[in-house]
Protein backbone atom coordinates (compact mmCIF):
# COMPACT_ATOMS: atom_id res chain seq x y z
CA UNK A 1 0.00 0.00 0.00
CA UNK A 2 1.38 3.27 -0.86
CA UNK A 3 2.16 5.83 2.32
CA UNK A 4 1.17 9.04 2.09
CA UNK A 5 1.39 12.56 3.58
CA UNK A 6 -1.35 15.04 4.50
CA UNK A 7 -0.74 18.48 3.12
CA UNK A 8 -3.42 21.38 4.26
CA UNK A 9 -4.67 23.43 1.42
CA UNK A 10 -7.66 26.36 1.86
CA UNK A 11 -10.81 25.56 1.66
CA UNK A 12 -11.82 27.69 -0.81
CA UNK A 13 -9.03 26.64 -2.92
CA UNK A 14 -10.38 23.61 -2.53
CA UNK A 15 -14.28 24.12 -3.56
CA UNK A 16 -12.27 25.83 -6.72
CA UNK A 17 -10.26 22.43 -7.72
CA UNK A 18 -13.41 20.63 -6.91
CA UNK A 19 -15.14 22.60 -9.51
CA UNK A 20 -12.39 22.53 -12.07
CA UNK A 21 -12.20 18.89 -12.12
CA UNK A 22 -15.77 17.84 -13.15
CA UNK A 23 -16.08 15.78 -15.85
CA UNK A 24 -12.24 15.16 -16.14
CA UNK A 25 -10.20 11.66 -15.45
CA UNK A 26 -9.39 13.28 -11.82
CA UNK A 27 -10.94 11.49 -9.20
CA UNK A 28 -10.29 13.63 -6.36
CA UNK A 29 -8.89 17.24 -5.43
CA UNK A 30 -5.90 14.64 -3.34
CA UNK A 31 -5.18 13.31 -7.14
CA UNK A 32 -5.43 16.50 -8.98
CA UNK A 33 -3.32 18.41 -6.24
CA UNK A 34 -0.76 14.93 -6.50
CA UNK A 35 -0.74 15.38 -10.22
CA UNK A 36 0.21 19.08 -10.26
CA UNK A 37 2.99 19.08 -7.56
CA UNK A 38 4.23 15.91 -9.54
CA UNK A 39 4.47 18.02 -12.85
CA UNK A 40 6.39 20.79 -10.74
CA UNK A 41 8.57 18.83 -8.91
CA UNK A 42 9.63 16.54 -12.21
CA UNK A 43 10.41 20.20 -14.30
CA UNK A 44 12.67 21.05 -11.80
CA UNK A 45 14.27 17.77 -11.78
CA UNK A 46 14.30 18.07 -15.66
CA UNK A 47 15.93 21.32 -15.66
CA UNK A 48 17.75 20.12 -12.81
CA UNK A 49 19.45 16.63 -15.06
CA UNK A 50 19.47 18.82 -18.36
CA UNK A 51 21.19 17.27 -20.82
CA UNK A 52 17.26 17.22 -21.87
CA UNK A 53 16.30 17.62 -25.58
CA UNK A 54 17.69 20.52 -26.82
CA UNK A 55 15.47 22.40 -29.17
CA UNK A 56 17.52 20.36 -31.99
CA UNK A 57 16.08 17.31 -30.79
CA UNK A 58 12.48 18.73 -30.64
CA UNK A 59 12.84 19.64 -34.28
CA UNK A 60 14.04 16.23 -35.76
CA UNK A 61 11.83 14.38 -33.44
CA UNK A 62 8.88 16.62 -34.78
CA UNK A 63 10.33 15.90 -38.35
CA UNK A 64 10.69 11.82 -37.95
CA UNK A 65 7.09 11.81 -36.37
CA UNK A 66 6.10 13.89 -39.77
CA UNK A 67 7.55 11.71 -42.13
CA UNK A 68 5.21 8.85 -39.95
CA UNK A 69 2.15 10.40 -40.80
CA UNK A 70 1.60 11.71 -36.62
CA UNK A 71 1.79 14.93 -37.11
CA UNK B 1 9.87 -21.78 -9.56
CA UNK B 2 9.73 -18.29 -7.48
CA UNK B 3 9.32 -15.41 -9.18
CA UNK B 4 9.87 -11.82 -7.79
CA UNK B 5 8.91 -10.04 -10.70
CA UNK B 6 5.12 -11.00 -10.02
CA UNK B 7 3.56 -9.42 -13.19
CA UNK B 8 5.32 -8.53 -17.28
CA UNK B 9 3.04 -6.62 -19.52
CA UNK B 10 4.50 -6.94 -22.82
CA UNK B 11 2.71 -4.29 -25.35
CA UNK B 12 3.05 -4.78 -28.98
CA UNK B 13 1.60 -1.42 -30.70
CA UNK B 14 -0.09 -2.80 -33.85
CA UNK B 15 0.18 -6.40 -32.89
CA UNK B 16 -3.13 -8.46 -34.48
CA UNK B 17 -4.46 -11.64 -34.72
CA UNK B 18 -4.76 -11.39 -38.98
CA UNK B 19 -1.01 -12.14 -39.04
CA UNK B 20 -0.37 -14.08 -35.56
CA UNK B 21 -3.53 -16.53 -36.09
CA UNK B 22 -2.61 -18.13 -39.50
CA UNK B 23 0.78 -18.05 -38.87
CA UNK B 24 1.48 -19.16 -35.12
CA UNK B 25 3.51 -22.63 -36.16
CA UNK B 26 6.27 -19.58 -36.88
CA UNK B 27 5.69 -17.40 -33.93
CA UNK B 28 6.80 -19.96 -31.20
CA UNK B 29 6.76 -18.01 -28.27
CA UNK B 30 3.52 -16.80 -29.19
CA UNK B 31 1.66 -19.93 -29.81
CA UNK B 32 3.24 -20.78 -26.47
CA UNK B 33 1.64 -18.18 -24.84
CA UNK B 34 -1.77 -19.01 -25.83
CA UNK B 35 -1.40 -22.42 -25.35
CA UNK B 36 -0.42 -21.83 -21.97
CA UNK B 37 -2.85 -18.73 -21.11
CA UNK B 38 -5.68 -17.39 -22.59
CA UNK B 39 -6.17 -15.11 -25.46
CA UNK B 40 -8.67 -13.37 -26.93
CA UNK B 41 -9.65 -10.35 -28.51
CA UNK B 42 -10.12 -6.72 -27.27
CA UNK B 43 -12.62 -4.14 -29.09
CA UNK B 44 -11.90 -0.91 -29.03
CA UNK B 45 -14.93 0.85 -27.80
CA UNK B 46 -16.97 3.22 -30.55
CA UNK B 47 -16.14 7.27 -30.05
CA UNK B 48 -13.16 6.61 -28.59
CA UNK B 49 -9.61 7.03 -30.98
CA UNK B 50 -8.08 4.23 -32.23
CA UNK B 51 -4.64 6.19 -31.78
CA UNK B 52 -1.72 5.11 -29.78
CA UNK B 53 -0.93 8.37 -27.56
CA UNK B 54 -4.50 7.80 -26.43
CA UNK B 55 -5.02 3.79 -25.72
CA UNK B 56 -1.06 3.64 -24.04
CA UNK B 57 -1.95 6.35 -22.12
CA UNK B 58 -5.59 4.46 -21.12
CA UNK B 59 -3.67 1.65 -20.41
CA UNK B 60 -1.78 2.22 -18.05
CA UNK B 61 -3.49 5.26 -15.96
CA UNK B 62 -7.26 3.85 -16.10
CA UNK B 63 -8.42 6.87 -17.62
CA UNK B 64 -10.56 6.63 -20.84
CA UNK B 65 -9.57 8.54 -23.77
CA UNK B 66 -12.62 11.05 -24.03
CA UNK B 67 -11.40 12.14 -20.29
CA UNK B 68 -7.63 12.22 -20.89
CA UNK B 69 -7.42 14.08 -24.33
CA UNK B 70 -4.26 12.93 -25.24
CA UNK B 71 -4.64 11.97 -28.54
CA UNK B 72 -1.51 13.18 -30.89
CA UNK B 73 2.29 13.02 -30.11
CA UNK B 74 2.17 16.65 -31.74
CA UNK B 75 0.29 19.42 -30.21
CA UNK B 76 -0.64 22.82 -31.69
CA UNK B 77 3.31 22.53 -33.00
CA UNK B 78 4.35 21.21 -29.09
CA UNK B 79 6.02 17.92 -28.53
CA UNK B 80 3.98 16.35 -25.88
CA UNK B 81 5.59 14.82 -23.17
CA UNK B 82 4.39 12.88 -20.10
CA UNK B 83 4.15 16.29 -18.09
CA UNK B 84 0.93 17.43 -20.95
CA UNK B 85 -1.20 14.54 -19.66
CA UNK B 86 -3.52 15.33 -17.07
CA UNK B 87 -3.70 11.82 -15.59
CA UNK B 88 -1.56 10.02 -12.78
CA UNK B 89 -0.70 6.52 -13.96
CA UNK B 90 0.45 3.69 -12.66
CA UNK B 91 4.14 4.03 -12.15
CA UNK B 92 3.07 7.29 -10.33
CA UNK B 93 1.33 5.91 -7.74
CA UNK B 94 3.24 2.93 -6.93
CA UNK B 95 6.69 4.15 -7.59
CA UNK B 96 8.67 2.02 -6.34
CA UNK B 97 6.82 -1.14 -7.29
CA UNK B 98 7.11 -0.56 -11.25
CA UNK B 99 10.11 -0.12 -13.83
CA UNK B 100 8.39 1.13 -17.65
CA UNK B 101 10.67 0.45 -20.85
CA UNK B 102 9.44 2.85 -23.98
CA UNK B 103 5.65 2.73 -23.37
CA UNK B 104 4.65 4.95 -26.76
CA UNK B 105 2.26 7.38 -25.58
CA UNK B 106 4.90 10.28 -26.04
CA UNK B 107 7.96 9.83 -28.49
CA UNK B 108 10.45 8.92 -27.72
CA UNK B 109 8.79 6.53 -25.81
CA UNK B 110 8.27 6.63 -22.22
CA UNK B 111 10.85 5.14 -19.41
CA UNK B 112 10.11 4.78 -15.34
CA UNK B 113 12.90 3.59 -13.37
CA UNK B 114 15.13 2.73 -16.31
CA UNK B 115 17.07 4.69 -19.00
CA UNK B 116 16.71 4.09 -22.69
CA UNK B 117 16.75 6.26 -25.71
CA UNK B 118 16.20 4.41 -28.78
CA UNK B 119 17.58 4.94 -32.35
CA UNK B 120 15.57 7.70 -34.07
CA UNK B 121 14.25 8.79 -30.75
CA UNK B 122 12.29 6.16 -31.16
CA UNK B 123 10.16 7.87 -34.10
CA UNK B 124 11.82 5.62 -37.40
CA UNK B 125 10.76 4.31 -40.36
CA UNK B 126 14.31 2.95 -41.28
CA UNK B 127 14.59 -1.03 -41.19
CA UNK B 128 18.50 -0.67 -39.53
CA UNK B 129 17.15 1.63 -36.90
CA UNK B 130 13.90 -0.68 -36.05
CA UNK B 131 16.05 -3.66 -35.45
CA UNK B 132 18.56 -1.97 -33.87
CA UNK B 133 15.98 -0.24 -31.80
CA UNK B 134 13.91 -4.31 -30.97
CA UNK B 135 17.43 -5.62 -29.84
CA UNK B 136 18.45 -2.69 -27.70
CA UNK B 137 14.51 -2.88 -26.09
CA UNK B 138 15.04 -6.74 -25.59
CA UNK B 139 18.24 -5.98 -23.67
CA UNK B 140 17.27 -3.76 -21.62
CA UNK B 141 14.25 -5.76 -20.65
CA UNK B 142 16.58 -8.67 -19.64
CA UNK B 143 18.74 -6.11 -17.83
CA UNK B 144 15.61 -5.31 -16.13
CA UNK B 145 13.98 -8.47 -15.39
CA UNK B 146 17.76 -9.52 -13.87
CA UNK B 147 17.41 -6.55 -11.24
CA UNK B 148 13.77 -8.33 -10.41
CA UNK B 149 11.43 -5.58 -10.34
CA UNK B 150 7.73 -6.76 -8.83
CA UNK B 151 5.95 -5.52 -12.00
CA UNK B 152 7.81 -4.95 -15.33
CA UNK B 153 6.29 -2.96 -18.34
CA UNK B 154 8.14 -3.00 -22.00
CA UNK B 155 6.51 -2.23 -25.15
CA UNK B 156 7.77 -2.64 -29.03
CA UNK B 157 6.21 -0.08 -31.43
CA UNK B 158 7.78 -1.47 -34.32
CA UNK B 159 5.16 -4.02 -35.79
CA UNK B 160 2.89 -0.30 -36.06
CA UNK B 161 5.91 1.22 -37.88
CA UNK B 162 6.34 -1.07 -40.17
CA UNK B 163 2.34 -1.83 -41.36
CA UNK B 164 2.23 1.73 -42.04
CA UNK B 165 4.20 1.22 -45.02
CA UNK B 166 4.01 -2.56 -45.39
CA UNK B 167 0.72 -4.07 -44.61
CA UNK B 168 -0.38 -6.77 -47.58
CA UNK B 169 3.42 -7.95 -47.84
CA UNK B 170 2.52 -10.87 -46.27
CA UNK B 171 6.34 -12.15 -46.43
CA UNK B 172 7.74 -9.03 -44.66
CA UNK B 173 5.35 -7.78 -42.10
CA UNK B 174 6.03 -11.90 -41.23
CA UNK B 175 9.28 -11.64 -40.82
CA UNK B 176 9.30 -8.64 -38.42
CA UNK B 177 6.34 -10.37 -36.32
CA UNK B 178 9.30 -13.51 -36.17
CA UNK B 179 11.88 -10.90 -34.77
CA UNK B 180 8.99 -9.91 -32.45
CA UNK B 181 8.60 -13.12 -31.20
CA UNK B 182 11.78 -14.12 -30.82
CA UNK B 183 12.37 -10.80 -28.84
CA UNK B 184 9.71 -11.55 -26.07
CA UNK B 185 10.90 -15.16 -25.99
CA UNK B 186 13.82 -13.72 -24.52
CA UNK B 187 12.44 -12.79 -21.34
CA UNK B 188 9.14 -13.90 -21.25
CA UNK B 189 9.53 -16.62 -18.57
CA UNK B 190 10.88 -14.27 -16.06
CA UNK B 191 7.71 -13.18 -13.96
CA UNK B 192 4.79 -15.74 -12.86
CA UNK B 193 2.07 -13.75 -14.25
CA UNK B 194 2.28 -12.17 -18.06
CA UNK B 195 -0.13 -9.80 -20.21
CA UNK B 196 0.66 -9.62 -23.45
CA UNK B 197 -1.28 -6.81 -25.04
CA UNK B 198 -1.50 -4.37 -27.99
CA UNK B 199 -3.22 -1.10 -28.35
CA UNK B 200 -4.87 -1.64 -31.48
CA UNK B 201 -4.68 -4.59 -34.41
CA UNK B 202 -4.05 -3.34 -38.61
CA UNK B 203 -5.47 -3.60 -41.64
CA UNK B 204 -5.60 -2.70 -45.46
CA UNK B 205 -6.73 0.94 -45.69
CA UNK B 206 -10.48 1.29 -45.98
CA UNK B 207 -10.76 -1.48 -43.99
CA UNK B 208 -10.87 0.39 -40.11
CA UNK B 209 -13.86 1.47 -38.28
CA UNK B 210 -12.17 4.82 -38.07
CA UNK B 211 -10.22 6.07 -40.51
CA UNK B 212 -7.06 6.60 -38.64
CA UNK B 213 -4.09 7.74 -40.91
CA UNK B 214 -3.95 9.60 -44.49
CA UNK B 215 -3.49 7.62 -47.93
CA UNK B 216 -0.23 9.35 -48.25
CA UNK B 217 2.33 10.11 -45.65
CA UNK B 218 4.00 13.58 -45.57
CA UNK B 219 7.01 12.45 -47.88
CA UNK B 220 4.48 11.17 -50.27
CA UNK B 221 5.03 7.28 -49.77
CA UNK B 222 1.78 5.16 -49.52
CA UNK B 223 0.29 4.06 -46.59
CA UNK B 224 -0.72 0.75 -47.10
CA UNK B 225 -2.12 -0.12 -43.67
CA UNK B 226 -4.68 1.27 -41.40
CA UNK B 227 -5.08 1.00 -37.66
CA UNK B 228 -8.17 -1.58 -36.88
CA UNK B 229 -10.56 -1.86 -33.63
CA UNK B 230 -9.38 -5.33 -32.79
CA UNK B 231 -6.16 -5.27 -30.74
CA UNK B 232 -5.07 -8.78 -29.00
CA UNK B 233 -5.04 -9.90 -25.35
CA UNK B 234 -2.75 -13.26 -24.33
CA UNK B 235 -2.73 -13.33 -20.11
CA UNK B 236 -0.70 -16.22 -18.58
CA UNK B 237 -1.52 -17.02 -14.73
CA UNK B 238 -3.83 -13.48 -14.43
CA UNK B 239 -6.98 -13.96 -11.98
CA UNK B 240 -9.01 -11.26 -13.92
CA UNK B 241 -9.75 -10.77 -17.37
CA UNK B 242 -8.75 -7.96 -19.33
CA UNK B 243 -11.44 -6.36 -21.90
CA UNK B 244 -10.37 -3.13 -22.60
CA UNK B 245 -7.33 -1.19 -22.48
CA UNK B 246 -7.82 0.37 -18.73
CA UNK B 247 -8.00 -3.15 -17.45
CA UNK B 248 -4.19 -3.67 -17.47
CA UNK B 249 -3.84 -0.17 -14.93
CA UNK B 250 -6.75 -1.73 -12.93
CA UNK B 251 -4.93 -5.32 -12.84
CA UNK B 252 -1.62 -3.52 -11.91
CA UNK B 253 -3.31 -1.62 -8.72
CA UNK B 254 -5.24 -4.71 -7.90
CA UNK B 255 -2.09 -6.75 -7.59
CA UNK B 256 0.41 -3.78 -6.29
CA UNK B 257 -1.47 -0.86 -5.02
Amino acid sequence: MARHTTVSIPVELGEKIKKRIEGTGFRSVSDYTTYVLRQIVSSAEMREKSKGFKKEDHDEIKRRLKALDYI
Amino acid sequence: MIFVTKLLVIGVDGATWKVIKPNLDSLPVFKKLCGEGKSGTIVLPEGEAVISPAIWTTMFSGVPGSKHGHEKYVKDGKLQSRDDIPVEFCWDKIPDKIVALQVPFVIPPFNWNCDYMPPGFGASKDEAELRQDVEGITAKAKEILASSPECAIVCYNHLDRVQHFHWGEDEYVLEWYKLVDSAIGEFVDKAEKVIVISDHGFCGVGEARDKTLPDVAADGQRLKGDHHEEAIIITKGLDCEIKQPGDVYRAIMEMFG
